[in-house]
């Protein structure tokens, strides 16, 4: 009954701040907040991204064709590879061929079939009969990926369990680089990866180029130099297991449990750590229907976790969260900002509003077009400059990038209009199951 | 192997993305030429920053978002050089011990058998119960399915077997000495 009580206190209050801010004030403080929002975030992760390069990651040793040995694991502990697999039949082979490949030689890798449709058990099977370092778990029926991973975990003969995606490829020392963190640091629950996107064949691919690389790595640096970190990647992060025994696991409600096992370590005390040299090939959408239903779905997971912690976590030891969640509403105001700026836009074409009520244009001003084309060129720059080590011929992607801010700023915006009604007036308790994703386009036939 | 998956799409799509995208460069060149239009005409057409503070009004617009940006960043520095400096003094974490069979086995209901098989089989199929809980594990091609609380394992002989390719028979699992 509390759940549902937050749950409309907090629509209340993303749905009514910018109303009131319209009423109390002027429509143009709203335009003001628009604008200004993204421009200010954007300084923050610039400044977090420099920090980061400057103050750490210059320093490590890289080389992106393999010459670069990466740190030797003190005590050479055996290392475990957990692949949840659903439907993965086309993919399994190249994913578990690539975590086997690892320079670490102390591996176990262990494919979770996750009650596939496909043909993805067979083809499991075949692998394991060739390679003894493979075990296969079978799960008789769906469960969703957090009971995978559970399994996995369970499976696991090693303390430090690196998760990918069963459609992911791991690149020769990710797993080395992820759980050095660990060994080293008693302190760190997690760490989480550096996803590179593989396809690249449509405008939306290559757009998400330039975002994973642009505003997700900038993110996550600035969210490392803060101390907390807002979610790990749920296609490549190592987790110690006995954390990850205190707090439960992943929850099998929650539609993204990396968000929730980001959110449920931290909560407990432990640090997750960005580790950019853990490289990651993954498969992303290439239509936008398909980019639409995964965005959706992140926008609903990160509403889930502000709905599962607002009424728990304004106690004093959870502070160093406060800032998370403060910055998530902030994101989600700003959307319903944005949204109301367009109602009254379109409204004052047909008739007459209060003038605090009217908005004018809905381009940007003068001077904060101005600013938000330089601040976006200067975003560009210094994310090329920062990752351009981990991929040759990054720059060219430079092109296509231009479509970054609409495309994450719009995204943010739709999903978060759609997902946060749906998860505030729903609350989802059922287990949360596997949804096929697009995959990238198929070629044309000739 | 490639990494990189460019699968070559028709003519018409790839000019269409070209073009769109080009589009979009020269909304944001539009955007600075406006911006520039608007410095060299002078302030009164500029928009500012709205605090409800009437001095800072009169202050240069684009000053006041260097100095937040500028505001932003040190900030976020400043938080991190101070957890620099705190974590010289702070009482770290001792390492925890590594979870061991005992809890695992509590944690997740099944018997330290049964965990042992989960451990140590190559190829299992797994039954749940409705609510996530594990129920079951069952020997693949044998038909043999044990309950995660069951206090059946393999003899330490039978285990020396299990490298073999051949999948294990029922009969090969004792019950555990109590």
């Amino acid at each position: 009954m509390i759940d549902r009580i937050y749950a409309l206190l907090i629509l209340l209050l993303v749905l009514g701040a910018p109303v009131g801010v319209a009423l109390s004030l002027t429509g143009d403080v709203l335009l003001d907040f628009v604008f200004f929002y993204p421009l200010f975030m954007s300084a923050l992760w610039m400044a977090g991204g420099s920090y980061f390069w400057l103050h750490w990651e210059r320093h490590w040793p890289w080389s992106n064709s393999g010459e670069v040995a990466p740190p030797a694991l003190a005590g050479e502990p055996l290392v475990s590879i957990l692949i949840p697999c659903f439907n993965e039949g086309e993919h399994a082979v190249e994913t578990i061929g690539a975590a086997l490949a690892q320079r670490y030689s102390a591996i176990e890798v262990i494919a979770i079939n996750d009650g596939s449709s496909d043909n993805t058990g067979a083809v499991l099977d075949q692998l394991a009969a060739r390679e003894p370092r493979l075990r296969v778990l079978h799960l008789a029926q769906n469960q969703g990926k957090a009971v995978a991973l559970r399994m996995g975990a369970l499976a696991a003969r090693s303390e430090y369990l690196v998760c990918i995606d069963g459609d992911a490829l791991l690149d020769q020392d990710a797993a080395t680089y992820l759980v050095a963190p660990l060994i080293d640091n008693p302190r760190v629950g997690a760490v989480t990866g550096n996803p590179r996107i593989r396809t690249r064949s449509t405008l939306v691919g290559r757009i998400q180029v330039g975002e994973f690389s642009s505003i997700i790595g900038l993110i996550k640096r600035t969210q490392r130099v803060y101390g907390r970190v807002f979610t790990v990647s749920g296609v490549i992060a190592a987790f110690r297991r006995s954390a990850l025994d205190r707090i439960g696991y992943w929850s099998e409600d929650m539609i993204t449990e990396d968000i929730d096992v980001s959110w449920k370590l931290q909560l407990d005390h432990w640090s997750i750590f960005y580790e950019p040299r853990a490289l990651c090939w993954i498969l992303m959408p290439e239509t936008l229907r398909g980019l639409w239903k995964q965005r959706l779905r992140w926008a609903q997971g990160g509403a889930e976790v502000l709905l599962k912690n607002v009424g728990s976590i304004w106690v004093w030891r959870y502070r160093y969260m406060w800032p998370l969640l403060i910055e998530f509403s902030l994101s989600a105001i700003w959307a319903f900002t944005f949204a109301l700026s367009m109602l009254l836009f379109a409204v004052g074409l047909l008739v007459e509003l209060p003038p605090q009520l009217q908005v004018a244009s809905m381009l940007p001003p003068a001077f904060t077009g101005l600013v938000l084309a330089c601040v976006c060129l200067l975003q560009f720059s210094l994310s090329l400059l920062i990752e351009r080590r981990y991929e040759q011929g990054l720059a060219r992607s430079l092109f296509w990038i231009i479509w970054y801010p609409l495309a994450f700023w719009m995204l943010t915006l739709f999903t978060t209009l759609v997902s946060f009604p749906k998860v505030m007036l729903r609350r989802r308790q059922q287990r949360a199951r596997w949804t096929s994703p697009d995959r990238g386009i198929k070629g044309v036939n000739p | 192997m490639s990494l990189l998956i460019r699968t070559q799409q028709r003519l018409l799509p790839r000019l269409i993305d070209i073009a769109l995208t080009l589009a979009a460069w020269l909304g944001m060149a539009y955007l600075v030429l406006q911006g520039v239009q608007g410095l060299l005409q002078g302030r009164q057409n500029s928009p500012r920053l709205w605090f409800g503070i009437e001095f800072l009004q009169t202050l240069d617009t684009l000053l006041i978002y260097l100095l937040v940006g500028l505001a932003i960043g040190a900030v976020l520095l400043a938080w991190a050089k101070y957890n620099e400096r705190r974590a010289d003094w702070y009482q770290r974490r001792e390492r925890m011990p590594d979870i061991c069979e005992r809890g695992l086995s509590a944690n997740f209901q099944v018997s330290l058998p049964i965990l042992d098989c989960l451990q140590n089989q190559q190829v299992l199929i797994l039954h749940h119960h409705g609510h996530g809980a594990l129920a079951a594990i069952e020997f693949p091609g044998t038909g043999l399915r044990l309950p995660a609380q069951a206090e059946m394992a393999i003899s330490p002989e039978q285990e020396a077997a299990e490298s073999s390719p051949e999948p294990q028979r029922p009969d090969r699992l004792q019950p555990l000495p109590h």
